[in-house]
């Protein structure tokens, strides 16, 4: 990764120093576990489940999407799936269409950058 | 650091992947995606394994089947486990820690403080591990020592058993009078020893009054040697005063027993003592050397004083012939050898047989 596409992901709201640091700064570890990234299904898991009002299973889905982003820094979007979180586990679904648009935009924001990776 | 091994369960790749980052230098990492696999690696490799780092959130499956299983299986005692969990609710850590958790790892971790946690985790467990083998050791080592211990009083028992013997054979080989065969004096007094404790349990002898009352029977004439051989060996009837001076046996007996206090527990030698000075007193208070009645007389010296008076008649004296078995029973009981306790005189009685087969027994041995 060159400095160019960790400025656009600092953009897209990753702390890349901190992703680093869990990392032992090993940078190549850190591209695999991004590359990894692109292909995850928790997103489109819990799109589904939201549409089937699933909740307990898009409980699951936003929960690990949100640990994952977490370790791997994405801040942004791990506060944005933190506040689905909260919603789905005291199960007050109001609002959560707007929440989940939030979400789609950090993750979408993510990709566009992540497209260069890999 | 005898535990090498770090098992990561986590149901995402990608979050066993940093962890395994963190800890790969330190340890050799296992990895599990879900609860069956952690479970195996953990019953193949429970030795072996310094901590667990458990996703609270396994897909399907909370990390508490593991928690659980882990305390059945008695792992937890020995494995620490901390959860790894997005969660931020104090229920949460409440339910881990009431599992047994040794600590939580929030995410997103900061890789010095995970390392920081597990490192304390495993040695604080490392410790306890250790500190529960040494006291299992020290326990061993105590049982040894006890058992060590109970052999030495074994075997101080032992010499001063045969220290009496010694003592016996000289009496033996320096004066006939005393026993051929102190055995058979010790094996009649335990046969009626055995017999009164059976019977009589207001005496209240144990297994342990038996066999010393048997064993210190022979040493009842021991003052004999203080006696002037003149009288001891007197070929005739002995005149009043050299009768009276005959019986400070039971007294002299005493001042020699004085003597071994040291080599003797304190309870065979308060029964030593009563042995000695005691074996001539009679039921009807007619014996030697205080004239006590009945029960004043101790348990001890009233059972070795029908020994003594039978095993006298069977014997050969300077002054009389043997007399047949069946003969010193019926002296015996016909009072001719003074007068004892009713509760004896049955005892005797029900110890017949089993005293008249002792010599055949020795016969037979010697064929």
């Amino acid at each position: 990764m060159n400095q160019e596409i960790k400025e656009q992901l600092s953009a897209a709201g990753m702390n890349m120093e901190g992703a680093l640091s869990r990392l032992m700064n090993n940078e190549m570890l850190l591209e695999r576990l991004l590359i990894k990234f692109k292909a995850d299904t928790n997103i489109a898991g819990l799109e589904k489940a939201l549409e089937e009002q699933q909740y307990e299973e898009a409980f699951h889905f936003a929960h690990t999407l949100k640990g994952v982003a977490g370790n791997l820094g994405l801040e942004k979007l791990m506060d944005a799936v933190g506040i689905v979180v909260e919603k789905l586990r005291s199960q007050t679904h109001e609002g959560i269409e707007g929440d989940m648009e939030v979400v789609r935009e950090a993750y979408a924001q993510l990709m566009e950058v992540l497209k260069q990776v890999g | 650091m005898n535990r090498q091994k770090i098992l990561v369960v986590d149901d995402v790749e990608s979050n066993r992947l940093i962890l395994a980052e963190i800890f790969c230098e330190d340890y050799q990492v296992l990895e599990a995606a879900d609860t069956k696999t952690a479970l195996q690696i953990l019953e193949k490799d429970t030795d072996n394994i310094a901590v667990v780092l458990l996703d609270w959130h396994l897909s399907g499956e909370d990390g508490g089947k593991v928690l659980e299983s882990m305390r059945k299986k008695g792992w937890m005692d020995h494995i620490p486990t901390l959860v790894v969990t997005a969660e931020q609710s104090i229920e949460t850590e409440r339910k881990c820690i009431g599992l047994g958790a040794a600590d939580m790892i929030r995410k997103p971790f900061d890789k010095d403080v995970v390392r920081k946690r597990v490192e304390n985790n495993v040695s604080l467990y490392e410790h306890k591990n250790h500190m529960e083998e040494k006291v299992q050791e020290q326990n061993q080592l105590l049982r040894n020592q006890y058992s060590v211990m109970k052999a030495q009083a074994e075997k101080i028992k032992k010499s001063s058993q045969q220290m009496i013997d010694i003592i016996c054979n000289i009496l033996e080989h320096h004066y006939p009078e005393f026993d051929e065969k102190p055995q058979a004096v010790r094996e009649i007094s335990r046969i009626i020893g055995r017999k009164v404790q059976a019977h009589y349990p207001e005496y209240k002898l144990s297994d342990e009054d038996v066999e010393s009352i048997a064993e210190l029977a022979s040493l009842r004439d021991i003052g004999k040697l203080l006696i002037s051989d003149h009288v001891l060996f007197k070929p005739a009837k002995l005149t009043k005063e050299e009768r009276e001076y005959m019986k400070s046996h039971t007294t002299k007996g005493c001042e020699i027993m004085g003597m071994m206090k040291s080599i003797q527990s304190p309870e065979h030698h308060k029964r030593s003592m009563e042995i000695c000075r005691y074996h001539h007193e009679r039921y009807d208070g007619k014996g030697y050397p205080e004239g006590l009645k009945g029960d004043e007389i101790p348990i001890s010296a009233q059972i070795v004083s029908v020994v003594d008076a039978y095993h006298a008649l069977i014997s050969e004296r300077i002054y009389k012939r043997a007399y047949s078995k069946e003969d010193a029973y019926y002296m015996v009981l016909g009072g001719e050898c003074g007068i004892f306790s009713p509760k004896i005189m049955e005892c005797f009685r029900m110890s017949r047989k089993e005293i008249e087969e002792i010599g055949s027994k020795e016969r037979k041995g010697k064929v």
